[in-house]
């Protein structure tokens, strides 16, 4: 569910700015390798925040940054509003 | 200086068209004039511009005999009232009765301008032959710059004047039909609000003014289309300024040649300066203007600017590309504040009726993706149901978020 939510904002993402994503994005998938820029991301993190109604990176208090896809979907279930 | 009055100039500019209408009121100005004595000597009086026959009973009382005239727009709180009031008491005497007119202030705190009735009449129109076939139609509050200049044209220039009641477009637009108005002045964003009320071809328009904000190719045409008879000219004044020129050729932005050096120039930041002659000076509108082969088009406000990750885009430039697009009746470009980039363009859409959010929004990514740079593309579209205007008929802009 929430790995479609954001595979669907990143192929948008990607539209918008004119890059390709990679064909086979899984777990394993390195961000910075995923075809997405920081453009990419800056609206990749805009628009879940739009559709999901929160943004994780500014409610945790200490910052992470994921390496992988996987990583990233993981962040984001773990701040889902319970 | 003011030679002649507000009551004397409209006493000479009389017509049998000569007339006020407001909601259900109707008045001669011959008998408005009968009826409302000269005050007596005053210092400043505060005018509000509601009710609007008191408002224009007022100035008829009041010019001449009162050394400021405040005029208070209808959104003024009692706080905005008084901080303007304090502001009227310090501003310098003159041998004239001085017209203070607030700024819009889109940004800010409104500033007062003062104006003389000389001053605000120098450009009508004053033809009363032509002038008595016209019935004007005021949609902006009297008490700013482009309303106080549609009822000084309608009554120094022999016309009626029909103020209509109430908040309601629809509604509004309906008692203009019903006086039959056919000359109008409204914000390019009213006039597209307007063309997508179904009624508004039941005017039967001559005279179409737009102003207040830059004027779009779309609007012009599509007004064109709408209305093939009738004059369209589009204003660029600066309450700062008084008036400044209008342009009559149905083309957006205005012919390279006028910006002659005299009146009108570019500055080193590219925006616009104009001549302010009653003050002897340049006036920089904070206006961007372009100069594109012969012609010269405004490209937004010098602080209207959005910041994306550094690059700097202006509003307006994307705004009228998006008004290009089918399916889009309108549109409103601004910088969402976002921590990676400091800024994202933002996009609130207003569709035109038939239309799919999916199919338009996919068409916008795919046209801009063609035509601008990534970080220029709207990276947030949505879908409003109308574009948000200011008292003043302006699109609300805030000011831009910078990342430096």
């Amino acid at each position: 569910m929430m790995r479609d939510t954001i595979l669907t904002l990143m192929n948008e993402a990607a539209e918008t700015t004119g890059t390709e994503l990679q064909p086979d994005i899984n777990d394993n998938t390195v961000l910075l390798e995923s075809g997405l820029d920081s453009l990419g991301f800056a609206i990749l993190v805009a628009r879940l925040e739009e559709e999901l109604g929160y943004d994780p990176f500014s409610i945790m208090d200490e910052p992470v940054y994921p390496r992988t896809f996987g990583e990233f979907v993981a962040i984001y279930e773990r701040f889902a509003p319970k | 200086m003011t030679k002649t009055s507000f009551r004397a100039q409209l006493q000479q500019s009389l017509t049998p068209q000569s007339q006020l209408l407001t909601g259900t009121a109707e008045m001669n100005l011959a008998d408005l004039l009968a009826t409302t004595p000269a005050a007596k000597t005053a210092d400043i009086v505060s005018i509000s511009s509601q009710p609007a026959l008191d408002f224009i009973k007022s100035l008829l009382s009041y010019d001449g005999s009162a050394a400021k005239l405040l005029l208070l727009p209808a959104t003024a709180d009692s706080e905005l009232t008084t901080a303007l009031q304090q502001q009227a008491a310090a501003l310098p005497a003159k041998e004239h009765t001085q017209w203070l007119l607030a700024t819009s202030g889109t940004t800010g705190t409104p500033k007062l301008i003062s104006h003389s009735l000389h001053s605000l009449t120098a450009q009508l129109q004053r033809n009363l032959n032509k002038g008595a076939e016209l019935r004007w139609g005021l949609l902006y509050d009297p008490a700013r710059f482009a309303g106080l200049q549609v009822v000084l044209q309608a009554l120094c220039g022999g016309s009626a004047l029909v103020i209509p009641e109430g908040n309601n477009l629809t509604h509004q637009l309906q008692q203009l039909i019903d006086a039959q108005v056919n000359a109008l002045s409204a914000t390019p964003s009213l006039w597209r609000k307007l063309l997508m009320l179904p009624g508004l071809g039941n005017l039967p328009l001559r005279h179409i003014t737009l102003g207040g904000e830059s004027t779009d190719q779309q609007t012009l045409n599509a007004l064109k289309q709408k209305f093939p008879q009738a004059k369209i000219r589009h204003i660029y004044a600066s309450t700062e300024a008084g008036i400044g020129f209008s342009v009559a050729d149905g083309l957006a932005g205005f012919p390279a040649v006028w910006l002659d050096n005299q009146t009108r120039k570019l500055s080193p930041d590219s925006t616009l300066l104009l001549r302010n002659n009653e003050q002897e000076q340049w006036l920089d509108t904070g206006d961007l203007i372009e100069v594109t082969g012969d012609r010269v088009y405004f490209q937004g406000r010098l602080n209207g600017t959005i910041n994306v990750g550094g690059n700097k885009l202006q509003p307006e430039l994307i705004e009228s590309f998006l008004l290009q697009q089918n399916g889009v009746a309108d549109a409103h470009v601004y910088g969402q504040p976002n921590k990676m980039m400091g800024n994202l363009v933002a996009a609130d859409v207003v569709l035109q009726s038939g239309h799919s959010k999916d199919a338009v929004f996919k068409a916008i990514r795919e046209a801009c993706r063609g035509r601008f740079e990534a970080w220029q593309c709207p990276a947030l579209l949505r879908q409003v149901a109308e574009i948000e205007t200011s008292a003043a008929g302006k699109k609300i802009r805030q000011q831009a978020r910078t990342t430096e």
